[in-house]
């Protein structure tokens, strides 16, 4: 199995917390950056080299200044030699948020999970994404 | 708007009966002068006399009757104006009879006039069934008295044919003017009917109308009112969506987390303080929706009673003093001791904690200062501090239901804005108002006014 490497975006503390940790403990992860603000992370993503580009995004939606559709309109701009697919992570279960996730698939939004991420969440990701 | 056909304009029965009398009138006076002219070629030798009759007794009375169609009291007359033109008129003529009996063509023409009078007098003066009856009738008896009084029958063979007939013409004429005048009356009387018909059908229509704009209006108005609580009630279930499941969703992040073992006890202890602080103003937002939950479904009412305002100041104050802390913020307590106020204990309460703890959620190393003061009308409620203020156009969206969005403290903190908003009603609920006065960067004062009436 190759090894992934992994963004996460989320104002939460407790829940950037969660993922990390649920991430860090798989054997394919090569590396986790967290970031809280969605501006800062797109900051970091234009100042690093095509070698440190993450293969994964993990977004939450409600964010305060920028939030994470916010956030996939800017990344959907920017160019990058390898788009990262992008995971939302979030406690929004509204059908038109969704929807809204569904309209940025050609930005790399690949999933749509509801908060809190979890042991049994990860596996199936593991499975549907990671192994292909 | 739909507008019922208009009714062409139909005389009332008065105004007919006016105008047609009015009309007869003028017609018997043009047709007695007229006569008045025939006369001395038709009866020369009793001139004088018939003249007299004419110009002295039926053209002044025709005149008088006239002139008092144009009086006020033409109402109150109107009985004994209508059948005299053809009273008169009748006995004008008798009474020329009388005084030239020998002349044949004046009898004659006479008669043929008495004729007119019964058969057209009841239509053109829309005499009532007894006054045409009473015309024809007298018409006839004196018609009759002249003729009984002034020949002998037996003698005068042609004569006796003459005033059977003539009796006959004018029995006849009567019948065909009563009837005639009984039809016109009639179809009058259905004219008037289907007009009055039409007019009270179309003020029925209005009416209803007018029923039927006030149902929209209140339609509308009632369409509007449960916009806006299908709105406030979206709004709520989208807040309660966000700010109670995001919290929780941390929450049993972390339980399941350490329930498969992937979290270590020290982990847990590390996370627990935030966990908690979540839970508090998890708690806090549900305690708030709550409040006003049972304030509406029960519609509970208001019971003032006369509180002190530094027990309810002092314990809010507590709630909020670690949070307070952590920031650097002071808590700073200037309402006169005692501070009595004519309030609902429960719903100051839960307005104080919220401002409170707004205070101290956009305020970091500063002040937060409750006073109070009291003019006799109002008690005016002052909670300012010094923290990140607001524009002008935030102050607007405030208090807008469709316009909160969750907020930010200085430290992250979520919010909704909710809590403000259900102070709001909470303090209107007793007949107060909530002010706020805000300098972006310098700080906000949220003033409750609460009257003392």
């Amino acid at each position: 199995m190759t090894q992934k490497k992994f963004m996460l975006v989320d104002d939460n503390e407790t829940d950037l917390f969660i993922n990390r940790k649920l991430i860090e403990r798989e054997p394919f992860t090569a590396g986790i950056v967290c970031w809280q603000s969605g501006a800062r992370a797109l900051e970091y993503l234009l100042s690093i080299g095509a070698e440190d580009l993450p293969d994964f995004i993990f977004l939450d939606i409600k964010m305060p200044e920028m939030d994470g559709f916010a956030f996939l309109e800017k990344l959907c701009c920017i160019q990058l030699l390898e788009r990262p697919k992008v995971i939302m992570v979030t406690s929004s279960t509204a059908t038109e948020d969704i929807d809204k996730a569904n309209g940025f698939r050609q930005c790399g939004v690949v999933d749509y999970i509801e908060k809190p991420l979890s042991v049994d969440k990860i596996n199936h990701l593991k499975n549907a994404l990671l192994l292909n | 708007m739909i507008v019922p056909p208009s009714v062409s304009k139909v005389l009332d029965p008065e105004s007919q009966i006016l105008m047609s009398l009015r009309l007869t009138l003028w017609v018997g006076l043009t047709f007695h002068t007229i006569l008045g002219f025939i006369d001395p070629i038709l009866a020369p030798e009793n001139i004088q006399v018939i003249l007299l009759i004419r110009f002295g007794g039926i053209i002044p009375v025709l005149f008088i009757c006239l002139l008092l169609t144009y009086s006020k009291k033409f109402q109150a007359l109107r009985v004994f104006l209508t059948p005299t033109p053809a009273l008169v008129s009748s006995a004008g003529f008798i009474c020329i009879m009388i005084i030239a009996p020998e002349n044949e063509i004046l009898r004659i023409s006479y008669c043929f006039g008495l004729f007119i009078v019964v058969s057209f007098g009841p239509t053109l003066l829309h005499l009532s069934i007894p006054q045409a009856v009473m015309l024809c009738g007298s018409t006839i008896v004196g018609y009759n008295i002249y003729e009984l009084t002034s020949f002998e029958f037996d003698s005068d063979a042609k004569h006796t044919t003459l005033y059977i007939g003539i009796n006959v013409l004018l029995a006849c004429a009567s019948g065909l003017g009563v009837y005639t005048r009984y039809i016109t009356r009639r179809l009058i009387n259905e004219n008037t009917y289907s007009a009055q018909i039409i007019a009270r059908e179309r003020n029925k229509i209005q009416k209803q109308m007018a029923v039927q704009s006030q149902i929209m209006n209140q339609l509308v108005e009632s369409k509007q009112k449960l916009d806006k609580s299908f709105l406030i009630r979206n709004k709520l279930l989208s807040l309660i969506a966000h700010d109670i499941k995001g919290p929780l969703a941390s929450v049993k992040g972390i339980v399941e987390m350490f329930a498969a073992g992937v979290l270590t006890l020290e982990e847990l202890k590390h996370h627990a303080g935030r966990l908690s602080q979540l839970l508090h103003s998890t708690n806090n937002m549900l305690s708030n929706l709550l409040s006003w939950a049972v304030m509406h479904v029960e519609q509970k009412a208001i019971t003032k009673e006369n509180v002190d305002l530094n027990a309810i100041i002092l314990e809010n104050f507590k709630l909020v003093r670690d949070v307070a802390e952590s920031k650097s913020n002071k808590l700073i307590n200037e309402v006169p001791e005692p501070c009595y106020t004519n309030v609902d204990p429960s719903l100051l309460n839960i307005v104080v904690r919220n401002l409170i703890s707004n205070a101290v959620k956009f305020t970091e190393s500063g002040k937060i200062i409750v006073s109070a003061t009291n003019n006799g009308d109002n008690m005016v409620i002052d909670i300012s501090d010094t923290g990140v203020g607001m524009k002008a156009e935030d102050i607007n969206k405030l208090f807008k239901w469709e316009e909160r969005s969750s907020s930010v403290g200085t430290r992250l903190e979520k919010g909704s804005g909710i809590g403000l908003l259900i102070s709001k009603e909470f303090i209107e609920k007793q007949g107060g108002e909530l002010r706020v006065k805000s300098v972006k960067n310098q700080g906000t004062t949220f003033s409750v006014v609460l009257p003392q009436t």
